[in-house]
């Protein structure tokens, strides 16, 4: 059984040197090195450009945005996305027309989330209906306390429907029995809510494997705070719409006066923060072998 | 059949927060579709009020017309940008199930040792910050002069896709009755017959539903495809961010009724995708044995 075990390999070894070997060593040795003078090539500097990122006040500004902006993302997409999956199952008839009509945004891509939740998409025809409905002040969406909210809402917008179809299919899951005697045991509703609905969902392996990978994706978010920093023209470094993603492409695409294109400084922020998806991936590694071994309960 | 008593009260409350919910959910679609058809006079000044050095401007009125879409197809060739889309997507889709349907199946039948290890890395692979994958990706493909090319952008999505790929098709791999497949390889097949003859045929709704939920991976992505290509082989969403203009449209100003009109054309496809798969696409996120 020796040679089809290493024929076996080979596929696992060509995606694990494309997907994996291949960035990451490249990465890795950019942030190690410097571009010399014209034509000299690579030139090694050690971890300067380590160094470099922590004292780099972009950065922590970045990385905190960044921070909020997944916990609010998250937070509010499970909320929203378990209410709306708890509304869904309160309604007799229509119900799978209603569910389609919830899961459209999941079809709608990033960076057209950006534009969907954008001024002149929504904003400036609210205030104008609030404006000469109620003579209510005009919302400033170029406040970042304003635009800040409205980029985690658009991100909740495109991803709590997947956590509403998490949600119902944990709760179709039941079995019926179980709540069907708490009802006859004359339960209230609210009751079978709190003791039967909602610790199915907060339990559930399907939940947490949600909210561990979306919460990766969030930290990574790039398309809607790139699309705000238009919206609102903020295209210089150290804006409130930088997330970590942004951050390396405004530095990416903008030519700074001294030094160049910061290639090596972008790999080095990027090889570092490696050390945040690896701790991620500890409980989601954990849940995953749960879930494979044993099921989702 | 819902757990509250139909002659509650609370009935009419949850019929005005699921309208509610439908008109949040739904609102900035319909907006979008709506301002793909709608011309303005200047497209400085699209309907609504809006603060210009803070005194309000208004301006309103729709304008039906199919100015965009015949600018669209006729002088800028969004079909072209489909065509680059679908190459590009099936391309590295195809590559990426390929390779993730023999290494699951090696891991999780043959090599089980290595399997956990190999799981843990690819779930990293899948969580890495994109500009791990980008600066590389960049430098490389520059170098062997496949920046905007199609070859070029298959590989960097293979690079971005293929853990994600082997993710599911690993956890598809995993419900799959042992016996069956050691049944066949007491009985003669080999690696390659066991997968073609017994797990491909058993698996192949879920094959299919994976290499569905790729091509959408690769349809919606942007940062990628903005910074890997350029006029040749661009790809509809970096077409829908500029308005499918000819500048790649970073920090540029962009017409909205442009990129409203190549929004609802690249949305229609995957919009009518998503709703065929809704509650698969929990596994797919998930990678959990649900439904």
């Amino acid at each position: 059984m020796r040679a089809p075990n290493i024929l076996l390999l080979t596929p696992a070894i060509i995606i694990a040197g494309v997907a994996i070997l291949y960035p990451l060593t490249t990465s890795i040795y950019i942030s190690l090195h410097d571009i010399g003078p014209a034509g000299s090539g690579w030139v090694f500097v050690g971890g300067k450009h380590y160094v470099e990122m922590f004292s780099n006040r972009f950065f922590y500004q970045a990385l905190v945005t960044s921070v909020i902006y997944t916990l609010m993302s998250v937070l509010l997409s499970l909320l929203l996305g378990v209410s709306a999956a708890l509304l869904l199952r309160q309604l007799n008839r229509g119900r799978g027309f209603a569910e389609a009509l919830f899961v459209i945004p999941l079809a709608v891509s990033p960076i057209l989330g950006g534009i969907v939740w954008s001024p002149p998409a929504v904003w400036d025809d609210l205030n104008s209906f609030l404006h000469y409905a109620f003579n209510l002040p005009f919302i400033d969406v170029t406040d970042p306390l304003t635009y800040f909210p409205i980029m985690v809402l658009s991100e909740t917008w495109l991803w709590s429907p997947l956590f509403m179809l998490a949600t119902l299919v944990i709760l179709d899951g039941i079995p019926k029995d179980g709540f069907e005697a708490a009802q006859v045991m004359g339960a209230s509703g609210r009751q079978i809510l709190t003791l039967v609905y909602l610790p199915a969902v907060f339990r559930s392996r399907v939940t947490s494997m949600l909210v561990a990978l979306k919460s990766v994706d969030f930290f990574r978010s790039f398309e809607i705070p790139f699309a705000w920093s238009l919206w609102v023209r903020e295209s210089q470094l150290g804006a409130p719409t930088d997330t970590l993603s942004l951050m390396l492409f405004k530095m990416l695409i903008t030519p700074s006066s001294d030094s160049g294109i910061p290639i090596p400084y972008i790999s080095a922020v990027s090889t570092a923060l490696m050390a945040v998806s690896l701790l991620a991936t500890l409980p989601i590694y954990r849940l995953v072998t749960r879930i494979w071994v044993g099921g989702t309960r | 059949m819902g757990g509250w008593n139909p002659m509650n009260p609370v009935k009419p409350l949850i019929y005005i927060l699921i309208l509610a919910l439908t008109l949040f959910y739904l609102y900035p679609v319909v907006v979008i579709v709506l301002e793909g058809f709608d011309t303005d006079i200047s497209p400085l000044l699209a309907p609504g009020i809006r603060l210009i050095g803070g005194v309000p401007y208004y301006s309103g009125g729709i304008t039906p017309s199919l100015v965009y879409y015949v600018d669209m197809f006729a002088v800028q060739g969004f079909q072209r940008l489909i065509a680059n889309s679908l190459v590009i997507g099936l391309g590295a889709t195809f590559l990426a199930v390929f390779f993730g349907v023999f290494t699951a199946y090696g891991l999780t039948f043959h090599i089980r040792r290595s399997g956990r290890l190999y799981d843990f890395i690819m779930l990293v692979m899948r969580g890495v910050p994109p500009f791990l994958l980008l600066i590389p990706l960049l430098l490389t493909l520059s170098s062997w002069r496949l920046w905007d090319t199609h070859v070029g952008m298959i590989l960097a999505y293979l690079t971005l896709n293929a853990p994600i790929a082997y993710l599911v098709l690993r956890s598809l791999m995993n419900e799959l009755p042992r016996e069956l497949v050691e049944a066949a390889l007491t009985m003669g097949c080999n690696a390659w017959t066991a997968v073609s003859r017994v797990v491909m045929p058993l698996l192949m709704p879920g094959i299919l539903v994976t290499v569905v939920f790729m091509l959408v991976l690769t349809w919606n992505e942007f940062l990628l495809a903005s910074l890997l290509t350029g006029p040749v082989a661009r790809t509809v969403s970096v077409g829908v961010w500029a308005g499918v203009g000819e500048q790649i449209g970073t920090f540029r100003t962009v017409e909205f009724e442009a990129q409203a009109a190549a929004g609802t054309v690249a949305l229609i496809p995957v919009a009518t995708i998503i709703l065929f798969l809704r509650r698969r696409l929990v596994r797919l996120f998930t990678l959990s044995p649900t439904t």
